[in-house]
């Protein structure tokens, strides 16, 4: 099984060909650095740092502020929900599950492709960030952009602990994906998870940590720690419902 | 040798409501075996079971020999099969499908090519499956279905939405196939012509239950066994004397007996004529084939 691994990630790969999902991950990557370029140029004052400030650090703490607030719940729930909606969609379930390949290594095929397109997102989105930045530099030297270099170790941080946040969501949404042919639900699902965790978070529910659409603003507000409990619960929470997923589906009549 | 067996197969979402009851299907090696019922028989779900895809209540598979559930892999490697309306992913090309279909059963990428061209789909190969027509679609699924040379290809309803021309290309092909490959078809249909024309054996489903299984002159011959003659003569009581090997009655005035062939017919007429009786009428009555698929499946 574990051989067919490799092979299944690649077929998986193939299938997504000029879809939404490859869209989404792409363009996507644009819109926090764009909302911040546009803020920056309309506002200019807000970008005005003294020279003891790092300019790149605020500008980049403001991107991923924004991403994280408005983007990140919706791109983690719309991927899982789209790479699996493909299946439904073209009818394949019954295809799939007739192959040489067995359930756990297509599961497991889909589930990387997943995962490896948002931490891709990820990628694009801070090197895109850094552009941002670049060109504000060019346009208007009193940002101050000069005066300091990126803190590309905050960076990394922010992308690793932001990565395990999401963990909890693609759990839930995974498995609902396989379940649910309709999109429009786990969006539904999503947007009161998200209006939710931040009436929770405002309110300081002392069992926050156990509700996953929070993670990703629990771990922005908590950046000094790196794998702190809600970022534990998160891969807690990612492999457990894995494990019933995949436990539901094959034994589940598919097709 | 039998290829694919199955027994006492038994599918139900609801107890009471039994979908296939106790099927018992034993299927040659290199035969086409047509699964035959109406519409609503049970064809669909038993092609699922026979596949995994659902999950029997009861009974067991065996394809190639070995148990299915703990073989899947090693099976679905020499099987190619077409469920229903064909799986596409209708958002990429014909081509980039039959690419998708190679990378599952790691089949060398020459393969593409020839079975575009044995469907007819090579002009069509860079389209997007999503713009084919339904026959199109249909031969794109029967060349994924081929693509790295089964043993065992499973269609079911394989020329639903053809027309006329694409039903007989799909019939020669299959039979082509069968007969230059030693390729073991598993077809279903629900039209008794289609499977006359193209199967060696055939299976008879109705409301989930197996009804008949063999090769088409099995079919035949159960089918003529319940065909009567009847002959009219001026004298009935030496005729049956004349003819007591066999089981002769008299029904509505007239002599019957079971009919065999045109053969015994003319011989029994030869018979009773040398014998000075006078032969008014002869004539058989009863069920062809179609009437007894109907018969059968009413």
């Amino acid at each position: 099984m574990l051989l067919t691994i490799p092979a299944s990630f690649r077929i998986e790969v193939l299938k997504i060909r000029h879809t939404a999902a490859v869209w989404l991950t792409l363009v996507g990557a644009l819109f926090a650095p764009t909302i911040l370029v546009i803020g920056y140029l309309s506002k200019p004052e807000v970008g005005y740092v003294g020279a003891n400030v790092n300019a790149w650090d605020l500008f980049i703490g403001r991107t991923w502020q924004t991403e994280i607030a408005v983007f990140i719940p919706f791109y983690v729930v719309l991927i899982n929900s789209l790479i699996v909606n493909i299946e439904h969609r073209s009818n394949t379930w019954k295809y799939v599950f007739t192959q040489p390949f067995s359930k756990a290594s297509v599961w497991i095929g889909k589930l990387l492709l997943i995962q490896s397109l948002i931490v891709l997102h990820f990628l694009i989105f801070n090197s895109l960030t850094l552009v941002a930045g670049g060109i504000l530099a060019l346009i208007d030297p009193k940002y101050g952009f000069a005066n300091h270099g990126p803190s590309l170790g905050i960076v990394l941080k922010f992308i690793a602990k932001t990565f395990i946040a999401t963990l909890g969501v693609s759990g839930i949404h995974y498995w609902l994906a396989t379940r649910i042919k309709n999109i429009i639900v786990p969006i539904g699902i999503a947007l009161m998870g998200i209006v939710l965790s931040s009436l929770l978070i405002q309110q300081q529910w002392k069992y926050i940590d156990w509700f996953p659409y929070a993670y990703p603003l629990l771990s922005f507000r908590k950046s000094e720690g790196f794998l702190i409990q809600h970022e534990w619960i998160s891969l807690g929470y990612f492999i457990v419902l894995n494990t019933l997923g995949y436990l539901d589906i094959s034994r589940r009549n598919m097709g | 040798m039998v290829i694919l067996q199955t027994q006492q197969l038994e599918f139900y979402f609801r107890r009471d409501q039994p979908i296939v009851k106790n099927v018992y299907l034993n299927v040659p090696q290199g035969s086409i075996f047509g699964f035959l019922g109406p519409n609503g028989a049970g064809k669909t779900t038993t092609i699922r079971l026979m596949l995994g895809l659902l999950r029997a209540k009861s009974g067991n598979i065996e394809i190639f020999g070995q148990e299915l559930e703990s073989n899947r892999s090693a099976i679905f490697q020499k099987i190619g099969s077409l469920i229903e309306s064909p799986s596409l992913y209708l958002h990429l090309t014909g081509k980039q499908n039959l690419e998708i279909a190679r990378h599952y059963t790691r089949t060398p990428a020459f393969r593409i090519a020839e079975v575009l061209t044995l469907v007819g789909l090579e002009q069509a190969a860079n389209k997007k499956a999503g713009a084919y027509s339904l026959g199109m679609k249909q031969r794109l699924g029967l060349a994924i279905a081929l693509l790295h040379q089964p043993e065992l290809v499973i269609l079911d309803e394989p020329t639903n939405g053809l027309d006329p021309g694409g039903i007989i290309e799909m019939r020669e092909l299959i039979k082509q196939l069968n007969r230059d490959l030693g390729i073991t078809f598993f077809v279903s249909s629900h039209l008794l012509a289609e499977v006359e024309r193209m199967c060696t054996h055939v299976g008879i489903i109705h409301q989930g239950s197996l009804l008949f299984q063999g090769s088409i002159q099995e079919l035949k011959s159960a089918q003529m066994q319940q065909r009567t003659l009847y002959i009219d003569t001026n004298d009935h009581k030496k005729a049956q004397a004349i003819l007591m090997d066999l089981r002769t009655q008299v029904v509505e005035g007239k002599l019957t007996l079971p009919f065999e062939s045109k053969a015994q017919v003319a011989a029994l007429n030869q018979l009773l004529v040398t014998a000075g009786i006078e032969v008014y009428e002869l004539n058989v009555q009863g069920a062809d084939l179609e009437e007894m698929f109907l018969h059968m499946t009413r």
